[in-house]
């Protein structure tokens, strides 16, 4: 999948580094590029907070006492969490850490064995997150068995806050991507519209997205084994079975933008059109088979290669 | 979501287009909004500014009392505090339009300039 390397238009830097499990990337005005850091600190911190990974994280302690007061930034998240939980039926669940693990996905990707396989054991279904329960002192108690994982909300809420923090401090414009889920704020380099590529084989036409955020959610990378990725299907607790291969969403937000193209990649062509015209945001859905498709104002075109 | 736009019907069937045939059925009108901006104004700085007071009266958390209301009315934004080095929540306060710049460049097969950033999943 390669639609061309991302250029850095005059006038703009661009900083990369790993955190939360991937590649983070920041595009600012040249006068701006020290505010930078503060970008990378808040990946950092937010890792180490929030990763399932690491045994010391606040989250991973949550998950092991089952309840407790937790920081105003779990509480954030996992109120977030939970209206995205509710704003798709379910279909995006962040109470699927105990299947992510018994799918084989239980440390960090890049120490997988890409051999491995499932758990034989039959995995219990999601849907845990309707019995979780939070209050306004931050409060948290888990149902019993139920683990959080916040890795794909937590990415895209990290991008939006890191956004707001470069706002706050005076850049005027800028992207910041989070192995793919970005957002964009105030005017672009050049042109009307920050250009973002699609990665999907054979080349759509680039988007030209003005404000707000897309994000990508793919069964097409973070494989093993035969058949086994990490977007797991709430309704049968094992690696989602769709007719789908990637799904971009475009929202407000990165976390919205990224919880819901989970949810519509889990759903299938069919029930992710019902849900992105519900909730009326612009798609791009790339089946396993056929030719994609655009769902709402998501510019659509002729491919750029040949027909799927 | 209802959309006056009348290029929109109510079939799935017509409010997709399919790239083989290069058809946009969504037009201008309907890149309309479909909610707020990373909230930055109104509701936003009202919210900072309770976050704020909260810590300054010393209470245990920073805790924006609009959280947690169980409603479904859009997506908060975690917000970094740096004089208090720490994160509190605000509502998205549902204004502001955005979305994709309208252009007739996509369907000539692609943007000048090429791409900033890629997505594609991770």
């Amino acid at each position: 999948m390669s639609t061309g390397t991302p250029l850095t238009p005059g006038g703009m830097r661009r900083l990369g580094f790993a955190a939360m499990g991937t590649r983070v990337e920041v595009l600012l005005p040249a006068e701006h590029v020290d505010d930078g850091h503060v970008v990378r600190a808040l990946f950092q911190d937010w890792e180490a907070r929030l990763s399932r990974f690491r045994p010391d994280s606040e989250l991973s302690r949550l998950n092991a006492r089952g309840g407790g007061v937790v920081s105003p930034l779990l509480a954030g998240v996992l109120d977030a969490a939970l209206r995205a939980a509710r704003r798709t039926d379910g279909l995006f669940d962040p109470g699927l850490c105990a299947q992510l693990c018994a799918a084989g996905y239980d440390r960090p990707f890049n120490e997988m064995d890409p051999a491995s396989e499932p758990s034989s054991v039959l995995p219990l279904p999601g849907g845990a997150w309707r019995r979780v329960q939070l209050t306004d002192r931050g409060f948290v108690r888990l149902p019993q068995g139920m683990r959080l994982d916040f890795g794909g909300i937590a990415k895209g809420m990290a991008v939006d806050c890191a956004a707001h923090e470069l706002r706050r401090r005076g850049v005027p414009g800028g992207m910041i991507s989070a192995g793919g889920d970005l957002t964009v704020w105030g005017e672009p380099p050049a042109g009307d519209a920050w250009i973002v590529a699609i990665d999907t084989d054979p080349p759509v036409p680039h988007v030209p997205l003005r404000h707000g955020s897309l994000a990508t959610s793919t069964t097409g990378r973070r494989r093993w084994g035969a058949t086994a990725h990490h977007t797991i299907d709430p309704r049968t607790g094992r690696p989602a079975a769709t007719d789908l291969l990637q799904v971009s969403v475009a929202a407000d937000t990165c976390g919205m933008a990224e919880t819901v193209a989970t949810a519509a990649l889990v759903a299938g062509t069919a029930g992710a059109m019902d849900l992105l015209e519900r909730l009326d945001l612009p798609a791009l859905l790339i089946p396993l088979r056929g030719d994609p498709v655009t769902v709402g104002a998501w510019p659509a075109a002729t491919p750029l290669g040949a027909s799927r | 979501m209802p959309d006056p736009s009348p290029s929109r019907t109510p079939r799935h069937a017509d409010r997709i287009s399919r790239m083989k045939t290069g058809v946009v059925l969504g037009s201008a009108a309907a890149l309309a909004a479909v909610g707020g901006l990373i909230a930055t104004s109104g509701s936003g700085r009202a919210a900072q500014a309770s976050a704020a007071q909260n810590t300054a009266d010393g209470s245990q958390s920073t805790v924006n009392p609009d959280r947690f209301t169980g409603s479904d009315d859009g997506q908060p934004v975690i917000v970094y505090d740096p004089q208090t080095n720490s994160y509190y929540q605000v509502p998205s306060d549902g204004s502001g339009a955005q979305q994709f710049a309208p252009g007739g460049n996509v369907q000539s097969g692609g943007v000048q300039g090429g791409p900033m950033m890629r997505s594609g999943g991770s």
